[in-house]
């Protein structure tokens, strides 16, 4: 009875969230630019680099009615205080992919290069990641936290008042992940092809993530081949120089060509490292954001079904000592005569007190239940959510590879066509 | 007895020729450079023989090696009609002279094919390499040359020993060069492979072909009666080896005239050979050869020569310089060709794993029922296409970038391993030139030597003279008084000279030796040079009357013959200077012509590589953007 209804119900639930996937009343474009470097307070030694963070959107709130969607609102906020968003919304939002953070790379805290253009630039890419998918998603973005941390002016106060809330709670949040090896008994075939999807998808990021860092070093070495090629025919230019003008030309302009692609495959390693990689890695940390959601789920249902095993127990004992002398219970039972004990009174009292336990049970379970299902149903939606977000992702980071290749390759073969033309 | 006119010179150079014939005994022709004694007996002017079946070492005592070759060949010099009768001279004449005539036959028929010589490059052409079996069944790899509508089949081996003769054959001459021999240690690594690698061979194909184009475009090679015979297939190429002019080469080209290496005057091969590590000191000699202008009796050298040293100077100070870089280059494109071959690798992978990705997607949901599938499956669905295309993209950007590094090998490295062995070419004959002038700088010392002694011997004969004659007139005067006094002078000078006979013998002839060696080592024995001369001069005094008539007389014939090798190095100085230079010059427009061409090869190559790319993300753009 209960798998069936179940079923009927998260088939309704999935049927409801995709016939009508539910979208972001508001757009929102948030750009995170800017990296600077400033000097921590007075106390601490060492500073912090603050991100220049410019929003747009339709949502009027926004403005405080003072302005209208072609007013750019720029605030200036840490990695710490976008840290604080972010735990902010995993504690409001517990059923809700939370789109991940970049690591907080500790090692370059400690070689001391994250203030380096490459560290920061990345950052801010993976940032601004982080702040479009919170934007794009329908209840996140709704939040008051978001709003706070995209316009106020006031962001100081604001961050003593919401730090103390999630301290309040953050005891709750770590509960869920106690049994974390425990797996659940009856998993939707549906999780399961999920979590199947993910890992392959996470395993093929990865490699792909793997081998664009390979390439990048491998461009870099590259490039320097070229610079070091420009200086060598530079020589030969100015050797040649005096001897036979027309091949000094020549070599000047192909030295162009060389320079050119030097420039230009300098700048789509940058690309390649400071951005796609960037998203690649926020790709798989995205798959990650949702696989503790399945698991926050699972516990829900971990939950719902040891309640439910302990119900069939006590259901199981009360049968028995309706049933007379369970097989189980005869040494129990003896004893107690023996200890002078009125059996029939006693065994009345348990079946009583099982009774109103099994009462309880059933009202908790169903309570269970009800929070395992609906769990479920936010998840199923969450996921639906991130499948399409990932997709999106995927498509657009796709299409800014390809872009970025047509620009290098443009560039350099209109250098080279000018070379050829020379020669 | 043989006349030692060169004191120490001769002796060293006699007991150079002796290593030569231990080394090469039975070669008969190898007396050819020891022509002296007999040549400068006969004086310098005679008319020279054609080739060297005529050229009879003289003293037979000092080529224990050649006795019956070299009496038969004077006799048959003296008396042709009867030459029969000499087996060695049949021999050597059946060598020589059907050559002569063939080879006068092929250079007469090449204008009848001059049309052919319009399309330039294509003149010739090698059209196949693989294996054959030559003439004696062994089997090699063979390159079958089209030339002038015949086919001939060449070995590397038999390109290299042509290119070896051509240098020994034209000194001044920057032979074109040739792809370089297997390392060894490219054998050890792979032994099978080594020769029959289709790789290696089908690079030596092509630079083969460009050597004999380049061979073409230099007329002296073309002209040259050896290359001739290399691309006459009725030839076989060990016999052209083993006959003249190749066999009659003199061993150092320093010892023949530089445009004719096969007919070296008597003189020629008289001349010092000043030693490979003197080069080093070429520009230090050279500078003070300019700036000391004291002897200007024997050190003039024509105005021309030296007029164009800077612009040897200049060329030279170039070329290593083109050397230099080229040789960074062609790390550098070694270490930019193996970045760039592990980075397609990678495009490898990558595209791989994009399709792999793709089909991931496409086969994520094997048990669903297909509408639930496509349901599900419906935003990965739709971007399926689009990672596929990047795959595909770096699938082709792979391919198109291995054949692009493929290519570097043929547009890139080749032309510029080539270029580095023409500059390397350049240098041998710079060096040539270079040596011949050290050459020149032996005589002079030598010739200024001799000349000092002379001076001091005549001074003292003057002296003597002098003496004597007073002595003859205080005879006249004084009588018999004086006799004593006069008898007391002359017996000491006599005692002093037998006493010192022996020991200033040797010593002039080994101080002259050594002085000849300190010459061409550096400057400081130039200095050292001069003390033993002063004690030369002491000793000359303790010679007798007879010998120093007779050392006047053998010094005023060496002078002669010294200067007439001065005269002879100078004019081969002056032949060398404008052939080179004629040479480099050639060298020059040809490595800045390579270098065009090299640049506008890769650029031709490079810009389809960055086309075929670019349309390639284009289409996958397109593809993406159509489904958006």
């Amino acid at each position: 009875m209960t798998d069936q209804s179940r079923e009927n119900s998260t088939t309704k639930a999935k049927d409801k969230a995709r016939g009508n996937p539910e979208k972001p009343p508001y757009w929102y474009e948030i750009i995170v630019s800017d990296p600077q470097k400033r000097t921590g307070d007075p106390g601490s030694s060492s500073g912090y680099v603050s991100y220049q963070i410019s929003t747009k959107t339709n949502n009027t709130s926004f403005y405080d009615n003072r302005g209208n969607s072609e007013y750019i609102i720029v605030v200036h906020r840490r990695y710490s205080d976008l840290l604080l968003l972010h735990d902010i919304l995993l504690n409001d939002f517990p059923t809700c992919i939370i789109p991940p953070l970049p690591d907080k790379k500790v090692f370059q805290y400690i070689a001391g290069d994250r203030f380096s253009q490459r560290f920061t630039q990345k950052r801010c890419h993976s940032l601004q990641n982080f702040l479009r998918r919170v934007s794009l998603h329908p209840d996140l973005s709704q939040s008051m936290a978001f709003k706070t941390f995209l316009v106020s002016k006031d962001w100081e106060s604001h961050r003593k008042v919401l730090q103390d809330s999630l301290q309040i709670n953050k005891d709750e949040v770590t509960d869920a992940f106690m049994n974390a090896f425990k797996t659940v008994n009856k998993q939707n075939e549906e999780f399961t092809e999920i979590r199947e999807k993910s890992d392959k998808l996470d395993r093929t990021v990865t490699k792909i993530d793997k081998l664009f860092h390979k390439v990048v070093k491998k461009n870099d070495s590259m490039s320097e081949d070229y610079t070091k090629l420009g200086t060598n025919l530079q020589e030969l230019q100015e050797l040649v120089t005096g001897e036979n003008e027309e091949l000094a030309e020549k070599l000047k302009i192909f030295n162009e060509g060389v320079t050119q692609l030097s420039y230009g495959l300098q700048d789509l390693t940058k690309y390649l490292d400071y951005e796609y990689i960037v998203d690649l890695k926020d790709l798989e940390h995205y798959i990650d954001s949702m696989r503790q959601l399945i698991k926050l789920k699972d516990q829900k249902q971990i939950d719902y079904e040891e309640l439910s095993d302990y119900l069939t127990r006590s259901i199981k004992e009360k049968n028995n000592l309706i049933s007379g002398y369970g097989g189980s219970n005869f040494f129990a039972n003896k004893l107690e005569e023996l200890a002078g004990i009125n059996q029939e009174a006693s065994r009345r009292e348990k079946i009583n007190k099982l009774e109103s336990k099994i009462t309880s049970l059933t009202g908790e379970l169903e309570n269970a239940k009800k929070v395992a299902d609906g769990f479920e149903q936010e998840c199923l939606k969450e996921i639906y959510h991130f499948e399409n977000m990932k997709t999106k992702e995927i498509k657009q980071s796709l299409g800014s590879l390809a872009d970025h290749h047509i620009e290098f390759y443009e560039r350099i073969l209109e250098a080279w066509e000018k070379v050829d033309d020379s020669l | 007895m043989d006349h030692n006119i060169f004191d120490g010179l001769l002796e060293q150079h006699s007991s150079a020729s002796e290593m030569d014939l231990s080394e090469e005994d039975n070669n008969p022709f190898v007396g050819t450079h020891h022509l002296y004694a007999s040549g400068i007996g006969t004086g310098i002017g005679g008319a020279l023989p054609t080739n060297t079946s005529t050229n009879s070492p003289p003293s037979s005592s000092s080529f224990p090696s050649t006795p019956v070759h070299s009496s038969s060949a004077g006799s048959s010099r003296a008396s042709p009609t009867s030459s029969t009768s000499s087996h060695a001279v049949v021999e050597a004449d059946a060598e020589t002279e059907p050559f002569v005539s063939l080879s006068m036959s092929t250079t007469a028929t090449t204008p009848k094919n001059t049309p052919h010589n319009v399309n330039g490059p294509e003149l010739i052409q090698i059209i196949d390499a693989g294996d054959f079996k030559d003439p004696w069944g062994k089997h090699a790899i063979g390159y079958v040359i089209l030339y002038e509508s015949n086919k001939i089949i060449r070995r590397y081996s038999e390109f290299h020993s042509l290119r070896q003769s051509l240098a020994r054959l034209l000194p001044t001459i920057i032979i074109p060069p040739i792809p370089s021999k297997h390392s060894l240690l490219k054998y050890i690594w792979n032994p099978i492979n080594a020769t029959n690698d289709s790789k290696i061979i089908s690079t030596r194909k092509k630079m083969l072909n460009s050597f004999l184009c380049n061979c073409l475009n230099i007329e002296e090679i073309n002209d040259d009666i050896v290359f001739q015979k290399f691309l006459n297939p009725e030839f076989n190429w060990k016999d052209v080896l083993s006959s003249s002019p190749i066999i009659i080469l003199p061993l150092n080209n320093l010892l023949a005239p530089p445009l004719n290496p096969t007919k070296p005057s008597p003189l020629h091969s008289i001349l010092p050979i000043p030693s490979n590590s003197s080069l080093k000191n070429y520009n230090l000699i050279w500078q003070q050869h300019i700036t000391m202008k004291s002897h200007s009796e024997v050190s003039n050298l024509p105005i021309e020569i030296i007029q164009n040293e800077p612009q040897f100077t200049h060329i030279e100070n170039l070329f290593q310089n083109y050397k230099r870089i080229i040789t960074h280059l062609l790390k550098n494109i070694r270490t930019n060709k193996s970045h760039f071959h592990s980075l397609s690798t990678y495009f490898a992978e990558l595209g791989a794993y994009y399709n792999a990705f793709s089909l991931e997607n496409d086969t994520a949901m094997p048990n669903g029922d297909s509408e639930r599938k496509r349901n599900f499956n419906n935003p990965m669905l739709e971007i399926i296409g689009h990672i596929e295309k990047i795959g595909h993209s770096f699938d082709i950007i792979y391919i198109s970038s291995e054949i692009l590094i493929e290519k570097y090998n043929s547009i890139l490295e080749d032309p510029l391993n080539e270029l580095s062995q023409f500059l390397n070419e350049a240098f041998r004959v710079l060096n040539f030139k270079k040596l011949k002038f050290l050459q020149y700088k032996i005589l002079e010392k030598l010739i200024i030597e001799k000349e000092t002694k002379l001076t001091n011997l005549t001074e003292i004969e003057n002296q003597l003279q002098k003496i004597n004659d007073s002595l003859v007139n205080s005879t006249i005067l004084a009588d018999d008084n004086n006799m004593t006094d006069a008898r007391g002078v002359e017996p000491n000078v006599v005692k002093k000279d037998t006493r010192s006979l022996s020991k200033s013998s040797t010593n002039s002839s080994s101080s002259g030796h050594q002085n000849e060696i300190r010459i061409g080592t550096s400057k400081l024995n130039y200095k050292t040079s001069t003390p033993t001369m002063n004690l030369n001069k002491l000793e000359i005094k303790q010679l007798t009357e007879q010998e120093r008539s007779k050392q006047i007389k053998q010094l005023k014939q060496d002078l002669t013959k010294l200067k007439d090798c001065l005269s002879i190095c100078v004019s081969d100085m002056l032949e060398i200077s404008a052939s080179s230079y004629k040479s480099l010059m050639y060298a020059y427009n040809h490595i800045h012509l390579t270098i065009a061409k090299i640049l506008k090869l890769f650029t031709t190559n490079f810009k389809a590589w960055i086309r075929e790319c670019l349309e390639n993300w284009k289409l996958a753009k397109s593809r993406i953007d159509q489904s958006l």
